[in-house]
């Protein structure tokens, strides 16, 4: 597995496959847009040998929040065929890393209550649930803010 | 322009860039419609049997409550179409030939009567629950969503009218030869608890006034729901006409942006269980909304969410009830809002303020005035927010943590400037009451604050042992103050008193509690392989910073008195740690007498919690709640004795078996994402029964 920089438009509707098709929450395309136009440093894909298109793909930002740099990873997503190889942890990896090189101090994401691979992907790398968002996604669901 | 660049206007947030919607995007732009899908065409006027007729009303029951589940009108109250055309099947506008009965199996008045009036009703019903929501404090697009689409939910109409075209539905049915008998009783059963519905929705705006029909109401509207509910209507075929009165898809043609979702239709026992729900809340606001006393607003709204969260009660009912504790003029209908400053203390350490106020001229003097205020400003925010949704009632406690400091501040300030010369010593005495009384309500907060995590599920396995430890240290200082309250009482609260009464029971309910916290902590640490805390002490130790910042707050240095219960004491943990993992005891006189003083074993502190539990409940002792919310305290009693049993034999068995580390703690369930899954206590886990899954919360 193969891991390099979002590097522009030709990767955008790659990337938006990936998060469609395994995310709930619909996004538009000026979503995407929002983060990697204005981070694209901070957004990173995996490639296979046995595929042309990306099989995973992450996508952050960065602010200036109450006094402190935080970082926010905005999706994460790994095609269903690829999972459990470790791809999610190294891209989040990554893109932590490349935060931390920007001087982000914190960093912080949501995903949905009863994600458990997402929560002990996070987790692992020491992420804890910080509060609970209820009903915050389209469909209902409460959310962990980590 | 270079391809791949952007230009976006000043600010541009991400917030604008998620509300943007892609015309022609079928996941968001409501009216675009891919593959073609065919639909049954709707006619409203289409005749159908008593058992569609009945089939229809429980459906919309089902979205009526998913819609008081937080879900958009548009995705389903509105997926009735009969709520979009009442006018079609209006019999005053109809023209003759069509009222005449082709098929008299399928009177046209099943429609034009009983259907619309029960539409009507539904609408109606929305439309009082929308008012209470709309100017209450519950977050839009959180709590509940008001987007009516430009859908009409009979707004201008009066509810006499809605009831009027009820009782014409229900009139009908008790004459009419033209419906059978079974089916007459199903549907007039469903009206009159539409009816009802709508009447304890009208009446609920005016309590206490006409409590004793709003009772009525109530029971009758329990007794429908248990009719009802023991006759569902049974399924329709699949090519009945009934089925085209629904349309999941609707929101494509109403004015709305946000995407069409199709709920999943609850079963029938959940439409009903919801509709308990409902009923059940009403009951507590009825009864609230003759409650006089804080003390008990305070207890209520922290015992209803003990019992359901993560999941919140009806949005409607929490509105409610905080539209009665105060609606922005009066508290509890009312009472002027200066009245809580005097019922604080009165209940909390029997005295009224008034015993306070008189050494600085009276309530109202300038030396009070700005305690008074921060008093009025804690209270009513801290009542109100018990009802917010569990997740944002926490973060508000949290807040709340340094408001009840500033009101500790102030009295302590102005008892020091007290004459102590020429004060009566029991007068004194009492002063310094007041304080520790600010101390009791916001160790109250800090204690919930910590155990509401179980209940959030927020705490990695790791951060719950230090959880346990906090809360029952918390505990610990708390006793200390009622200890120092009831003392205070001595001479001057009589023995017989409400708060004397409330206090005996919280004391015996909070040594049962820390007892059961510290088992957990002691069992826990001991389920860990040894010296886990201690090798992942730095990332623990960041977390539980930031898990706890609010007791690191730096706001707390513009105060001039130490608040109680402030910074979290590592080393005393670790300390306890040790000792807990029996590891040597270093030579230190302190420490050995602490390892002397905590010498219990897990067991012994459940057997401890247990007795202390057991006393109440065969004294039946539910301190000053009486009635539902008795029974809800008993309830809670007798969940935390049961899980005491459990949880005791489950760790000596596991001990004893030499069952330890991820085996033991796979076992236990922390989970409490399932409404329908009531746990016995809220911050205990359960034990997993043999075969259940084991994957780690």
């Amino acid at each position: 597995i193969t891991y390099r920089l979002y590097t522009g438009e030709p990767d955008l509707p790659h990337i938006i496959s990936l998060i469609a098709s395994e995310l709930s929450e619909p996004y538009v395309i000026y979503t995407f847009r929002y983060f990697l136009t204005q981070w694209p440093h901070l957004s990173f894909l995996a490639y296979t040998p046995e595929s042309p298109t990306p099989i995973g793909v992450i996508v952050c930002k960065q602010s200036f929040h109450e006094s402190s740099t935080r970082g926010y990873i905005a999706m994460l997503s790994v095609d269903k065929r690829y999972r459990k190889r470790g791809i999610g942890d190294t891209l989040v990896k990554i893109s932590m890393e490349a935060m931390k090189l920007d001087g982000v101090e914190e960093i912080s994401l949501e995903t949905e209550h009863d994600n458990a691979p997402a929560l002990s992907l996070y987790e692992s790398l020491g992420f804890i649930r910080e509060k609970r968002l209820y009903r915050f996604y389209l469909n209902g669901k409460d959310a962990f803010r980590l | 322009m270079e391809p791949g660049s952007m230009v976006a206007i000043d600010g541009f947030s991400l917030h604008d860039a998620m509300t943007a919607i892609e015309i022609g995007d079928p996941r968001l732009d409501t009216g675009m419609q891919l593959e073609a899908v065919e639909r049954p065409e709707f006619d409203p006027l289409t005749p159908l049997l008593p058992e569609e007729i009945c089939w229809i009303i429980d459906r919309s029951m089902a979205y009526e409550t998913e819609w008081h589940a937080s879900n958009q009108l548009a995705h389903t109250v509105f997926t009735l179409l009969y709520v979009h055309c009442l006018n079609d099947v209006d019999p005053d506008v109809l023209p003759i030939f069509s009222m005449l009965d082709l098929d008299s199996s399928r009177p046209l008045e099943l429609i034009t009567l009983v259907l619309r009036a029960y539409t009507s009703g539904l609408l109606k019903s929305c439309n009082l629950a929308w008012n209470e929501l709309s100017r209450g404090s519950l977050l839009d697009a959180e709590d509940w969503h008001s987007d009516k689409s430009e859908v009409s939910l009979l707004e201008g109409w009066p509810v006499e009218a809605a009831v009027a075209r009820l009782d014409s539905g229900l009139t009908w049915l008790s004459t009419t030869t033209k419906v059978p008998l079974l089916w007459q009783e199903a549907l007039k059963f469903r009206l009159q608890f539409r009816r009802n519905i709508l009447l304890l929705l009208n009446y609920t705006e005016s309590l206490p006034r006409d409590l004793g029909v709003f009772d009525e109401i109530l029971q009758s509207t329990r007794h429908c729901l248990s009719i009802i509910r023991a006759h569902p209507c049974r399924s329709i075929t699949s090519s009945s006409p009934a089925r085209a009165a629904f349309d999941p898809y609707i929101a494509r043609r109403l004015n709305t942006f946000l995407p069409v979702r199709i709920i999943d239709l609850p079963s029938w026992e959940h439409t009903c269980d919801a509709y308990e729900r409902l009923l059940n809340g009403w009951e507590d606001i009825a009864r609230l909304s003759k409650t006089y006393q804080i003390s008990t607003w305070n207890q209520v709204g922290f015992q209803q969410s003990w019992f359901s969260a993560p999941v919140a009660r009806p949005a409607y009912i929490r509105s409610c009830a905080q539209t009665l504790f105060f609606d922005g003029m009066q508290v509890v209908h009312s009472q002027p809002q200066g009245w809580l400053v005097d019922r604080l203390f009165e209940e909390t350490i029997g005295v009224t303020y008034t015993a306070f106020a008189q050494h600085w001229g009276g309530s109202g003097t300038v030396s009070l005035v700005e305690l008074e205020r921060r008093v009025i400003h804690t209270v009513i925010p801290h009542i109100r927010g018990l009802w917010n949704n569990p997740a944002r009632r926490r973060r508000f406690l949290v807040k709340s943590i340094l408001d009840w400091h500033m009101i500790y501040d102030t009295l302590c300030g102005l008892v020091e400037s007290v004459d102590t010369i020429n004060i009566d010593p029991v007068a004194f005495r009492t002063l310094n009451q007041f304080p520790k009384a600010i101390v009791l309500w916001r160790l109250a907060s800090i204690r919930e604050v910590i155990l509401s995590g179980f209940q959030l599920e927020l705490y990695h396995p790791l951060e719950r042992p230090f959880a346990y430890w906090f809360v029952a240290e918390v505990i610990d200082i708390h006793l200390n103050y009622l200890d120092a309250v009831l003392k205070g009482m001595a001479g001057v609260v009589p023995h017989n008193s409400p708060s004397r009464k409330e206090i005996h029971y919280q004391h015996v309910f909070l040594v049962a509690l820390q007892a059961m916290s510290m088992a957990m902590f002691m069992s826990l640490i001991r389920s860990f392989p040894p010296n886990t805390i201690f090798n992942q002490w730095e990332q623990l130790r960041t977390n539980l910073r930031r898990r706890y910042k609010w007791a690191f707050n730096s706001a707390y240095d513009d105060y001039d008195f130490e608040p109680v219960v402030l910074e979290l004491d590592f080393t005393r943990f670790l300390r306890e740690v040790q000792e807990v993992q029996g590891q040597e005891i270093m030579n230190n006189t302190e420490l050995k007498d602490h390892a002397e003083k905590s010498s219990k074993s897990s067991s012994e502190y459940f057997e401890l919690a247990q007795r202390l539990l057991q006393s109440l409940i065969s004294t039946n002792n539910t301190g000053t709640l009486e009635g539902n919310w008795g029974h809800d305290r008993m309830r809670l009693l007798l969940g935390m004795s049961e899980t005491c049993q459990e949880l005791q034999s489950f760790f000596s068995g596991s001990s004893s078996d030499g069952d330890t580390s991820q085996i033991l703690v796979s076992k236990l369930d922390w989970t409490r994402s399932f409404s329908n899954n009531i746990p016995k206590t809220p911050w205990f886990p359960s034990v997993r029964l043999h075969g259940q899954g084991g994957a780690e919360a």
